[in-house]
């Protein structure tokens, strides 16, 4: 057992007591050690809400692209794909199913070992083990064989076409010899959760008590040497001290709340310096995190698609962004939305509650004389379940139900932990999240795919389109961009008669920021998982000063 | 006493300690196994909702998750001989290293607050007792009524918005109030003042919340003191009250506190998860809160069974103790 922190503590403690016996006073706030130690010049220290989950990266640690510990074949800044240990961009076959990846040749391990074709295949096929349990194994589905021809190339094959399985190029990759020894294990017992080993700017110093991460910059980098030489992380739970302890300088960078982001805020500002210390700057980073109201298909109300497009035109989104999430979202109707750059498709639905009421009408659900509609003496209900957990989702289902009222319908909101909601998605509606960066077909697919109805948690009404689907496979089994643009402007069309959602925004993140001279800060989009590296300091090793 | 009347006492003593201990580790047990929270829904992340039926199934069955409770807990049992406690899954470390690194924490806050409570709240029961009734006694009367009615977790945010107002008004920062240390004070080494500063709101708090069940049972048990013979023959006498308390009231009342001690142990333990929980500091009532959270089964039962072991043991201490200081128990 280690003794120092409790001589310390109780050494500590018996001082204040003596301080407090004697002096008869509380012990002086301004004595040496209570305004918070400045940072060293070259360190930055960040508050998260938590301890990372995780620091392996098959155990899904920086799931989309790595930044500090590990480096992946590509990285995915924004809704764009980068080589980062691959030499260049993954090379697809015409149909998408053989994918080849250079490697770069001056890549080495923190232990010293050199990166190569052999380390890429144990580190793939050690998420597709499955007595790993690996949250990868999932998304790698398609994934048949990885195999390495010569030490710098990798031959990633596929049992199906897939022209965005270069977004599943960010596993951190690990060294052979540990995924080797550790082959046949849970990754739970992994040596990796406790000391990574990878070619990332930045090692492990210490995580005693998982409270306090300290990462130490590599000297013998293959990217240079980063200029910050220190990165601290520190769990502190409640948001309201992070925001304070940025404010008073005893952290330099921590993600907050959008309530709180706004009150910081001078008013009607978005983003900048904070109204109480110039030096300190509130961030906003755009997501492909969508929010959206899935429709079960199992339900005699939404399982008319005319009513399906009435409740998207009864939705008024620009009021939820501004009314609940304090302007922090992008409105979004369409599963192909800003956030999948380059294959984003034009909107579908405009607030239109006179639409709204016209579409209703057509699909026989009449409004009676307290307004509320029906048909064939049946209520037009509908209950919106959201994970009790998430604040966010509550407020939003809660506009929703008031706007579906608006127009007549009977709905309610119903806060549920995820094992109650699952076995209910086919009949109630759930307020939904999720997204990739530039990628139109992850979402789309798993959300609407016939094939993928009620399995675990995808496709959550039950929602099928065999035209649909076509659309999407055709999408993804071809590499020529404009083959691509034409089917999902063709899956755009299909959805806009036939939506199996509601979708409302995508949400964004704020933080709080004392860049202190630092350069090299870029915004960037950011995926559902909110993973603490891809803050605004994703890039901190390049930071420069 | 006799040796083999001992000796019973001291079989019949560990036996109900193990059946107590049973009867903790199957209740954990059962009430994980119902516990609505699946505990692969936080080990996979967001992959929990991409996951396919399969894939879940599987990584059940890797993880072990698959398995009946109670083949859980005999699992878990297999490697106690052996020193082994498992894997702790939410803190991705074995359950050994997480109980060395946050058990010092623990005692090194919670130990204090229990002397301090003891110390604070005999202080008030005596005071209040030099004038039963006064304002004194009633204004502590009505306090710890009010402390006691209140949730640990409200009189925490209390004391942080105590101590923060009175920074303010005295112009200066507000003391930490989470973390038991500086950002990055644990490499490049601990020190002790900055260690005490990120104490002190913590402790206060910690205290606070111990303060009034010590005083009702203090009051209780000090009453029969209050009017024994010896005490109303010293008053009597001529002796002024403030004598009459200290030197003949106080050390018949060693045996109440003793009592009143034992009685908080448990508490403490309770006490401590939320102190620990809200201000963030590193002790293994905040990572037994985690691993409940989750399911995860090594952490929870090696922390329950520790802490049930520990009020046992406090339990049998008190009542060592008590025969120590007082004959009577002894004899009875």
């Amino acid at each position: 057992m280690q003794l120092r922190p409790l001589i310390l503590a109780a050494l500590g403690v018996a001082a204040l007591l003596v301080t407090a016996c004697t002096g008869g006073s509380t012990p002086d706030p301004t004595s040496e050690g209570e305004t918070p130690a400045p940072a060293a010049a070259d360190t930055f220290r960040i508050g998260t809400d938590a301890a990372p989950a995780t620091i392996n990266p098959l155990m899904g640690h920086e799931a989309e692209g790595t930044t500090w510990f590990y480096e992946s074949l590509v990285q995915l800044v924004g809704d764009e794909l980068v080589p980062l240990v691959a030499a260049e961009m993954p090379q697809a076959d015409d149909d998408a199913t053989t994918w080849t990846v250079t490697l770069r040749t001056d890549v080495t391990f923190s232990d010293g070992t050199a990166l190569d074709a052999g380390d890429v295949v144990a580190t793939y096929e050690r998420a597709l083990d499955p007595a790993a349990a690996s949250p990868w194994a999932s998304e790698l589905a398609r994934l048949s064989e990885v195999a390495a021809p010569a030490t710098d190339t990798v031959v990633f094959t596929l049992d199906a076409p897939d022209a965005f399985f270069g977004d599943r190029l960010t596993i951190g990759i690990i060294p052979s010899e540990v995924a080797e020894a550790e082959q046949g294990s849970p990754l739970t017992e992994s040596s990796l959760n406790e000391t990574p080993v990878g070619s990332g700017p930045y090692v492990l110093e210490s995580w005693a008590d998982r409270n306090d991460l300290v990462l130490q910059a590599r000297d013998d980098w293959w990217g240079g040497e980063p200029e910050i030489r220190q990165i601290i992380l520190t769990a502190v739970p409640d948001a309201t001290q992070r925001a304070q302890m940025v404010i008073d300088g005893a952290l330099d960078g921590t993600m907050i709340g959008p309530a709180q982001a706004a009150a910081l805020l001078p008013p009607g500002e978005r983003d900048g310096p904070v109204a109480e210390d110039e030096a300190v700057t509130v961030l906003v980073n755009e997501t492909a995190d969508a929010r959206a109201v899935s429709l079960p298909m199992d339900h005699p109300f939404t399982a008319d698609p005319l009513v399906r497009r009435a409740l998207n035109f009864a939705v008024d989104r620009e009021g939820i962004v501004e009314g609940v999430l304090d302007g922090y979202a992008i409105p979004v109707d369409n599963p192909f939305p800003h956030s999948v750059g380059d294959f984003a498709q034009p909107s579908l639905f405009a607030f239109d509650p006179d639409a709204a009421a016209a579409l209703l009408d057509e699909a026989g659900w009449l409004a009676g004389e307290d307004g509320m509609r029906s048909k064939d003496g049946e209520q037009a209900r509908l209950t919106l379940m959201y994970p009790s957990s998430d604040t966010g989702r509550r407020d939003q289902a809660q506009v929703i139900v008031d706007q579906f009222g608006d127009v007549g319908i009977d709905a309610t909101a119903e806060g549920l932990s995820w094992d109650l909601i699952e076995p209910r998605m086919s009949t109630d509606a759930l307020v939904f999240a999720g997204g990739t960066p530039g990628n139109p077909d992850g979402t789309a697919w798993n959300w609407m795919a016939c094939e993928l109805a009620g399995d675990g948690f995808n496709n959550p009404g039950h929602y099928c389109n065999e035209e649909l689907d076509r659309a999407l496979v055709e999408g993804r089994s071809t590499t020529d961009p404009d083959a691509q643009q034409a089917a999902y402007a063709r899956a755009n069309e299909i959805y806009a008669d036939d939506p199996g959602f509601v979708f409302l925004n995508t949400v964004s993140r704020t933080y709080l920021l004392r860049a202190d001279g630092w350069e090299g800060v870029e915004p960037h989009l950011e995926g559902h998982v909110h993973s603490v590296s891809w803050g605004p300091w994703w890039n901190i090793a390049e930071w420069t000063r | 006493m006799d040796p083999l009347r001992a000796l019973r006492r001291l079989a019949g003593r560990l036996a109900a300690a193990l059946l107590a201990l049973a009867a903790v580790g199957v209740g954990v047990l059962v009430l994980a196994d119902l516990s609505p929270r699946d505990p692969l829904a936080s080990y996979l992340g967001s992959s929990y909702l991409s996951a396919s039926a399969d894939s879940r199934t599987e990584a059940a069955r890797a993880l072990g998750l698959d398995v009946a409770w109670w083949q859980a807990g005999l699992a878990w049992l297999q490697g106690l001989p052996q020193g082994d406690l498992g894997v702790s899954r939410v803190m991705g470390r074995p359950v050994g290293t997480v109980l060395a690194e946050s058990l010092p924490w623990t005692l090194g806050l919670a130990l204090p607050a229990f002397v301090l409570a003891l110390a604070v709240s005999l202080a008030v029961v005596l005071r209040a007792n030099l004038r039963p009734g006064g304002v004194f006694d009633r204004a502590v009367q009505v306090l710890t009524g009010v402390l006691a009615g209140l949730p640990a977790f409200l009189v925490a945010l209390g004391v942080i918005a105590l101590f923060a107002g009175a920074a303010r008004l005295l112009g200066v920062p507000s003391l930490p109030a989470s973390g038991a240390y500086s950002p990055g004070a644990r490499a490049s080494g601990l020190e002790a003042g900055d260690v005490a500063l990120h104490g002190v709101i913590p402790l206060v708090a910690f205290t606070l919340s111990l303060v009034p069940s010590l005083v009702a049972h203090l009051q209780q048990g000090m009453a029969s003191a209050m009017g024994s013979d010896s005490a109303q023959a010293a008053r009597g006498l001529g002796v002024r009250e403030r004598t009459v308390l200290t030197r003949v009231v106080l050390p018949q009342s060693a045996l109440p506190l003793v009592g009143a001690a034992t009685s908080v142990v448990a508490s403490l333990v309770a006490t401590s998860a939320i102190v620990e929980q809200i201000f963030g500091w590193p002790g293994v009532g905040a990572a037994t809160i985690a691993a409940a959270l989750e399911s995860d089964l090594a952490l929870l039962l090696a922390t329950s069974l520790g802490t049930a072991l520990v009020v046992i043991v406090a339990g049998w201490l008190g009542d060592a103790v008590a025969r120590m200081v007082d004959p009577r128990v002894r004899r009875g």
